[in-house]
């Protein structure tokens, strides 16, 4: 499988979206500037590939992938932060975080192998929750409810990248840096995932889905296979939540919740469960709407309307009907991989035959 | 010597009884709750997330009912409070037997025959919606569930160590003959075979002429008066409600009927009263900050070792 | 020899008896077929030989040998770091992670950290020991858990010979004693003044403060065992339960030598067919996770090589030409022949078939018989389960004969052919008129 063309334009496009201008024309007297949200999304988008290694390819239902972003953002947090002593550098954080999650993964894997699908949505559920009261209640270490900051940013890297803004006569921007990194990260994160996809490791993911029994008597070991899922779909999800840190400055508990969870396993599904493109997508259409749309359009409603509506109030609302809607309509998501399309679809087959 | 020693051992023991009776009223609470879950979970194998945010949605519309349609007027006696509880109760009840029900019938029946998946997270999608409803109706503050306690607070053995109230008595005494009534009903009414016909096999059941959608529709319905029924006592009970405590009851629920052996109604309640027990004890004498996460960490433990949960039975996969 | 040996085979669901004490041996090479009425136990026999069950009793040995994962000193050392994890992890709970984060870090910085100080102060803590701080010239003793602040010095001989008398109290404190002298409370232990306060008040309550701290330790210090043994109790338990449990599992069984078909098809059925065949082919793979990670050019010589074999074995099974066409869109036949590619993937040197012709018609069936006899001649020994007579009869070496879970009889397609247990088996028992 080739990587498709049109990602290269998009890499493109991206890379030169902070150089070309459109940040100061386009927005203008708007609320929210467009490159400082684009940064946030890329990670965010790691996190959904990071879900959609687990839930997508192999079928495991995780409903707890806001703690390891939690648990990658914490580890980034407090490696750097001068409140504490270790304060490492940018790379050997990320690094350490991305370790950090998918060992963790792998530890919540370990016991609860045999348990089948719901139950092990309820286990990651829980220790979703069991992690955040742990974000909050151990003071010394998380700083509590009030959380950690300031996270440090690798400012040596921006040299080089003023240096081209200034040859381009523009100024310095404050979201050239993390724009830049995220997407880099983003970008390994997409290849990295698409050569697994397409190898044995891949392969027995999808088959785990299919049927684990006749896997196992294929000679591969079904443990393996989950855990190797854990690892991998956890540790994504601590590098984004790594980058969120350091892109945020600073980390507290309340972001790590059930809804961050729910709202990405969201992202995979309207884009497509399975398929990297599709994960992206959601993503983009998602974030963007909440982190780009609703702001703009929230800030250019008359005041009479904002009275009884914004966007921002009724977020939830939207995701939720969005959701609903696209499970009776379009269960594959937007752009489907092609596995799941078929799988999707074999059922209407069979009830239409019944 | 022996007068003190009974003195300082009957104080552990009344700290201790205080803790059960708590747990208790806790737990039967989320019992109720459970049942819903695990009666939906028995017959069409879904984990209905929205079920936590009916009961909050119950809870403010009993709100509704006491403060804007003013039933608070009646709760002036004794004999009002008791009314007023029961058509309170009534009320509610139907009103979100109403509301599941309409679920199943617009989201949930036309995804009868889709994956697993996809009602799954048509019941997240419920779940997001109800919740914006709850957070529209109260802002972000939690409410107060009328001005004064509905249920007297006043501990009924007067000076006595142990602190047993009307509201617990009222939470025991209700929750009780309800899980009987449901338990009775699901073993002899029609209905109720048919409920459990149409969980074992629904094509077979079907075949036999059981309508199941028919069947369904009332399994979510009953599951919804008993949400219903949850709300107000919560609401009573707590005297404050908030748009959030859907999800945090609902997963507490939803792990008691997992701890029981989901599908399984008895399992839901002994799940229902150890979680609500486990809350208290770890309040009482650890820190209640931590119970979230010993709850959790005992439903891992109980996975572990028996993976359908304490009344489930083990399933060997069919070669 | 025999090859496959099954001996006193048992298996029992609850009460229910599937197979009972059923013994047969399969010799190399052979087409060995188990046959009997439907509920017989044939595919239980299946199960347990391929490790889906464990048998509730009996033995079955392959080549002489029980397929099982061995027991190896790396698995040991394995099981042993999971248990000091667990107990790392437990211990970590039980003394108060928060506090003991505090104890260890918080009086150290970017330029004062390193590993000895770090293991100094949280051994400390654990200990229980009474801690000095330097800050600008400054001495302070603090408490075990570095909340608070005992007394300051102005020297560090000064710091440390009262950290000394203060240890030597704490150890003492259950026998320590309060003496006035001149209006000055003091702390003895026996005849030894170890610290003196200005009133009597002072000192009773100083004693107190360090009474808290002995228990405050000791307790610590049986938390901190409890979980450290205990945690690697549970952890090397569980590790060992879980090597125990998969001991005898379907993979280990499969990587032994023997894969199989199913009776209702297992398929990968949103997978194409190569993929299927692909997935058998996995345990020849040896490529790592940073392997696969990486391999960004493409298609490896692995991979390549790995494609050869499995198109080899869709053009040995006749679904070359369908190869990348979905496994559930094949027709029943070319489903069962899948399987069959797919269980051959894995190289097996005995291939468990069962009902490999279900559903299939006459040409269909004589087709597959063709297959048999040639997997058969590229060495692989063959188990079979079928009801099509015609086929067993025609292709097999020596046939099992099962009923209600019970070895009825056992010999040549004539022997069993004209067995009267057979025939009252299929047929019932003949009527006496």
């Amino acid at each position: 499988m080739r990587f498709p063309y049109w990602r290269h334009l998009a890499i493109l496009l991206l890379l030169i979206y902070p150089f070309s201008g459109l940040e100061s024309v386009a927005i203008g007297a708007l609320a929210t500037p467009i490159g400082s949200q684009l940064d946030k999304l890329f990670f965010y988008a790691i996190l959904a590939l990071g879900l959609n290694v687990c839930v997508g390819y192999s079928g495991l239902l995780h409903l707890g992938i806001a703690a390891f972003f939690g648990i990658g953002a914490y580890i980034a947090a407090i490696l750097t932060t001068p409140s504490h002593p270790f304060q490492m550098e940018y790379f050997t954080a990320v690094a350490l975080a991305t370790v950090g999650a998918a060992v963790l993964g792998v530890a919540l894997g370990a016991p609860t192998l045999r348990l089948r699908g719901d139950y092990l949505a309820l286990v990651t559920l829980g220790f979703g929750e069991v992690v955040k009261a742990y974000f909050i209640n151990l003071d010394n270490i998380t700083r509590g409810a009030e959380g950690l900051t300031p996270i440090p940013s690798p400012d040596y890297l921006n040299v080089p990248l003023n240096w081209l803004s200034e040859a381009l006569g523009q100024g310095p921007a404050s979201f050239h840096l993390h724009y830049y990194l995220n997407l880099t990260f983003l970008v390994l994160a997409v290849v990295v995932l698409r050569n697994l996809e397409n190898s044995r490791l891949g392969r027995a993911w999808v088959a785990l889905r299919e049927d684990e029994l006749a896997l196992t008597c294929m000679g591969v070991s079904a443990t393996r296979v989950k855990l190797s899922a854990f690892a991998i779909g956890c540790g994504l999800a601590g590098l984004a939540g790594a980058l969120y840190a350091f892109s945020i400055g600073s980390v507290s508990p309340t972001p790590f919740d059930f809804n961050l969870s729910a709202i990405t396993l969201c992202c995979v599904i309207l884009g497509g469960l399975g398929s990297i493109d599709g994960v992206l997508l959601g993503t983009g259409l998602l974030y963007g709407f909440d982190r780009i749309v609703s702001p703009l359009v929230d800030s250019a409603m008359p005041e009479w309307i904002k009275q009884y509506f914004t966007i921002g109030n009724w977020r939830l609302m939207i995701f939720g009907l969005a959701l609903i809607l696209m499970m009776r309509f379009r269960p594959e998501g937007i752009i489907p991989s092609k596995r799941v399309q078929r799988e999707l679809h074999e059922f209407d087959a069979k009830g239409g035959a019944a | 010597m022996i007068p003190t020693l009974l003195a300082v051992d009957s104080s552990a023991w009344q700290i201790f009884v205080q803790h059960c009776v708590t747990g208790l009223a806790n737990g039967m609470l989320f019992a109720l709750i459970a049942l819903g879950y695990t009666m939906v979970y028995g017959i069409v194998e879904l984990v209905n997330f929205a079920h936590g945010d009916l009961v909050m949605l119950g809870s403010f519309f009993a709100l509704f009912c006491i403060s804007t349609l003013g039933f608070g007027a009646l709760g002036s006696s004794t004999a009002g409070t008791v009314l007023l509880l029961v058509i309170l109760i009534a009320v509610t009840a139907t009103a979100a037997a109403l509301v599941n029900w309409l679920n199943d019938r617009i989201v949930y029946r036309p995804l009868r025959k889709a994956p697993r998946l996809a009602p799954l997270v048509s019941a997240i999608g419920i779940s997001f919606v109800f919740m914006n409803i709850g957070s529209a109706i109260s802002g972000a503050r939690p409410a107060s569930f009328g001005q004064n306690d509905l249920v007297s607070n006043v501990n009924l053995l007067g000076d006595y160590g142990i602190y047993i109230t009307m509201k617990d008595v009222m939470v025991i005494g209700i929750t009780i003959p309800i899980m009987i009534a449901l338990t009775l009903f699901v073993k002899h009414a029609k209905l109720g075979k048919a409920m459990r016909a149409t969980a074992q096999d629904p094509v077979a059941s079907q075949l036999m002429g059981i309508p199941s959608d028919r069947v369904i529709g009332a399994t979510f319905a009953i599951g919804g008066a008993l949400a219903g029924a949850a709300s107000v006592m919560f609401g009573v009970y707590i005297n404050q409600i908030s748009f959030t405590m859907g999800y945090t009851n609902g997963l507490y629920a939803f792990t008691a009927a997992v701890v029981g052996g989901i599908g399984k109604l008895p399992g839901a309640v002994i799940g229902g009263i150890l979680i609500g027990l486990i809350r208290s004890m770890v309040s009482g004498y650890f820190e209640e900050r931590w119970a979230t996460a010993i709850i959790f960490a005992v439903l891992v433990l109980i996975l572990v070792f028996r993976p359908a949960g304490l009344l489930g039975d083990r399933r060997r996969e069919k070669v | 020899m025999a090859f496959l040996k099954v001996e006193n085979l048992s298996m029992r669901f609850g009460g229910l008896a599937a197979v009972s004490k059923v013994s047969f041996a399969v010799e190399k090479g052979q087409i060995f077929s188990i046959i009997g009425p439907n509920g017989a136990g044939k595919t239980t026999v299946f199960n347990v030989v391929t490790g889906i069950y464990e048998p509730t009793e009996g033995d079955i040995r392959l080549d002489g040998k029980v397929e099982a994962t061995p027991f190896t000193l790396l698995r040991l050392l394995a099981w042993t770091a999971v248990g000091i994890l667990t107990g790392f992890v437990l211990m970590m709970a039980l003394i108060n992670v928060d506090r003991f984060w505090r104890a260890t870090f918080s009086s150290l910085d970017r330029s004062t950290i390193t590993f000895g100080r770090v293991w100094n102060n949280a051994s400390g803590y654990l200990t229980g020991r009474l801690a000095i701080v330097e800050k600008g010239g400054k001495w302070t003793i603090l408490d075990p858990t570095r909340s608070y602040v005992i007394q300051s010095a102005d020297s560090e001989e000064d710091a440390n010979s009262r950290l000394e008398r203060f240890e030597k109290i704490v150890a003492n404190s259950g026998i320590a004693t309060i003496q006035v002298v001149d209006g000055e409370g003091a702390i003895m232990v026996g005849d030894e003044s170890l610290l003196t306060l200005q009133n009597q008040d002072a000192a009773s309550q100083a004693l107190e403060e360090f009474r808290k701290i002995e228990v405050d330790r000791s307790r610590r210090k049986t938390f901190a065992l409890i979980g450290l043994f205990g945690g690697f109790a549970v952890g090397f338990l569980g590790a060992f339960a879980m090597w125990r449990r998969a001991r005898g599992a379907p993979e280990v069984i499969a990587r032994g030598g023997i894969a199989r078909t199913f009776q209702n098809i297992r398929l990968f059925h949103n997978m194409t067919v190569i993929e299927n065949v692909l997935v058998g082919r996995d345990r020849f793979y040896r490529s790592g996770l940073i392997g696969m990670a990486m391999n960004a050019l493409g298609i490896t010589p692995e991979e390549n090589q790995n494609l050869r074999v499995a198109g080899d074995l869709l053009r040995f099974v006749g679904l070359d030409a369908k190869a990348n066409m979905l496994a559930k869109n094949l027709p029943y036949g070319d489903q069962r022949r899948l399987e069959i590619a797919r269980a051959l993937a894995t190289e097996p040197r005995l291939l468990l078939l069962d009902e490999p012709a279900a559903g299939m018609n006459p040409s269909e069936s004589a087709d597959l018989m063709k297959l048999i006899e040639q997997i058969r001649s590229r060495g692989i020994t063959i188990l079979l389960i079928e009801h099509h007579m015609n086929i067993v009869m025609a292709i097999s070496d020596r046939i099992v004969v099962l009923d209600h879970g019970v070895k009825i009889a056992e010999g040549t397609p004539e022997e069993v052919r004209s067995n009267p247990a057979v025939i009252e088996a299929y047929l019932g028992k003949e009527e006496v008129s």
